[in-house]
């Protein structure tokens, strides 16, 4: 069977199938977007590896005494976290249970077809790295992903830019009519905009209709 | 009464005060027309979209300086240089825009006003009755390594196709190679600033109603910025 006769099959596979390592390939050269694949061995049966970028948003020491979500505004992230650039050759230093956002070196572009997930890489999940809480990448979604890294383990971690941390799973999915619009395309870490969700106003409303 | 004759007539000590006078005007002048030239030839259009931006912003005044020629004289020689390489000879949007541009930039460097600095009044002559050999001097240098008009549409269209996609333009696929290969630097500036000046409304469109133009405007810039960034690496990844 050659590459394209596999890929002909893949094609008709169910929704929530995963992409295999011919189908990746296939897909790369016509629409799917993980750029710069560095090394041909990222791309693996079922997964592309995924980088570590530059940019983080580390914690800064704030006198905020809690985070109120409907609160938490553009100004007021910025109490308590920063944006850090980390050089190519050098290191970012996670402690032990402290929390940073970093982004993927690789630019991601999905078709309208194809959602994912990111995952930790086994052999960082074993020392204590967990590198992603939202994992779920929506069909045609575009830019640098933004990984939550947590060190759960009791020593420090240096996290290398460029290092191979995760993974990223694609699957088939139910084609979208149309490209969805963004609100941002990311190329680092972004800030939450959580206070942006209009449920709040309801949950609000609520409170203020039984006191 | 012409400079010259002025400098003629004066006492041999003011004649040499005004030939120190404007040869360190100049040389100041000719350094920056080198750069120019240069900078048109290596990087192509987008080197006179950055500068002719940079001075809209600035808010610079069409005026020289001792060190600097005016902006209008400048690029009006960078658009003149950017025709001798090619540009402005197709139906293409970019030779459009630039052959718009041309025409406004020689009417802003007839307007520039040398009465108040007789000095760059006589170094723009001299430059000017001098302008063809400085200019083939300096093309001796690049002219072998010009992003010309043909340069250009070898390597933006495919970039500017990925950009107006809200792609950061890292990798393009090579036919001769036939695989992705790192976008060119220059091609990934000139594709960006072809973008910003003929269809922004492409890439507006790729944004909820929403967000803010301006912030639109930024995610083009770190669009562009990322893969510049992140080409370099693919480049020098062994």
């Amino acid at each position: 069977m050659t590459s394209d006769d596999h890929f002909e099959k893949e094609q008709n596979l169910p929704n929530g199938a995963v992409l295999s390592r011919e189908s990746l390939l296939q897909r790369l050269k016509d629409d799917l977007v993980i750029s710069p694949i560095l090394e041909p061995s990222q791309v693996g049966d079922g997964s592309v590896d995924i980088s570590l970028g530059t940019r983080f948003i580390r914690p800064r020491r704030s006198r905020m005494p809690m985070i109120d979500f409907p609160r938490l505004d553009k100004e007021t992230v910025h109490l308590f976290q920063e944006s850090v650039v980390v050089p190519f050759g050098d290191s970012f230093i996670l402690h032990p249970r402290s929390f940073v956002l970093g982004c993927t070196f690789e630019f991601i572009a999905l078709p309208l077809d194809i959602c994912g997930f990111v995952l930790s890489r086994s052999s960082y999940g074993r020392v204590g790295l967990l590198i992603a809480t939202a994992t779920f990448v929506h069909p045609g979604w575009r830019g640098c992903l933004t990984l939550e890294l947590e060190n759960l383990g009791e020593i420090p971690i240096i996290l290398h830019p460029l290092s191979a941390v995760g993974q990223l799973v694609l699957l088939n999915a139910v084609k979208l009519p149309k490209p969805p619009a963004a609100k941002m395309i990311p190329v680092g870490p972004t800030f939450t905009t959580i206070n942006e969700d209009p449920r709040w106003k309801k949950i609000e409303g609520l409170s203020t209709k039984t006191t | 009464m012409s400079s010259d004759t002025c400098i003629m007539r004066a006492r041999p000590g003011v004649q040499a005060q005004c030939y120190k006078t404007c040869n360190k005007v100049l040389e100041k002048w000719v350094q920056e027309i080198i750069a120019d030239i240069l900078a048109i030839h290596a990087i192509g259009p987008a080197s006179y979209f950055a500068f002719n931006d940079f001075f809209a912003y600035m808010g610079a005044e069409n005026t020289p300086s001792e060190s600097h020629p005016a902006p209008a004289f400048r690029l009006q020689l960078m658009l003149k240089e950017l025709k001798g390489m090619g540009y402005m000879n197709s139906q293409s949007e970019i030779d459009a825009v630039l052959s718009e541009a041309l025409p406004r930039a020689e009417a802003d460097a007839k307007d520039v006003s040398y009465k108040k600095d007789e000095a760059a009044n006589v170094v723009k002559e001299t430059i000017q009755q001098n302008l063809t050999r400085i200019l083939s001097e300096i093309r001796k240098f690049i002219s072998a390594h010009s992003f010309n008009a043909s340069a250009y549409a070898d390597a933006v269209p495919k970039v500017l196709e990925r950009l107006k996609d809200g792609i950061a333009p890292i990798e393009v696929f090579d036919e001769h190679a036939g695989k992705m290969t790192p976008a060119p630097v220059v091609a990934i500036l000139n594709a960006g600033w072809e973008l910003y000046k003929t269809d922004m409304a492409a890439f507006y469109g790729l944004f909820k109603p929403v967000v803010p133009k301006m912030e639109r405007l930024g995610n083009l810039n770190q669009l562009i910025f990322k893969a510049v960034e992140a080409s370099e690496i693919k480049r020098g990844w062994k």
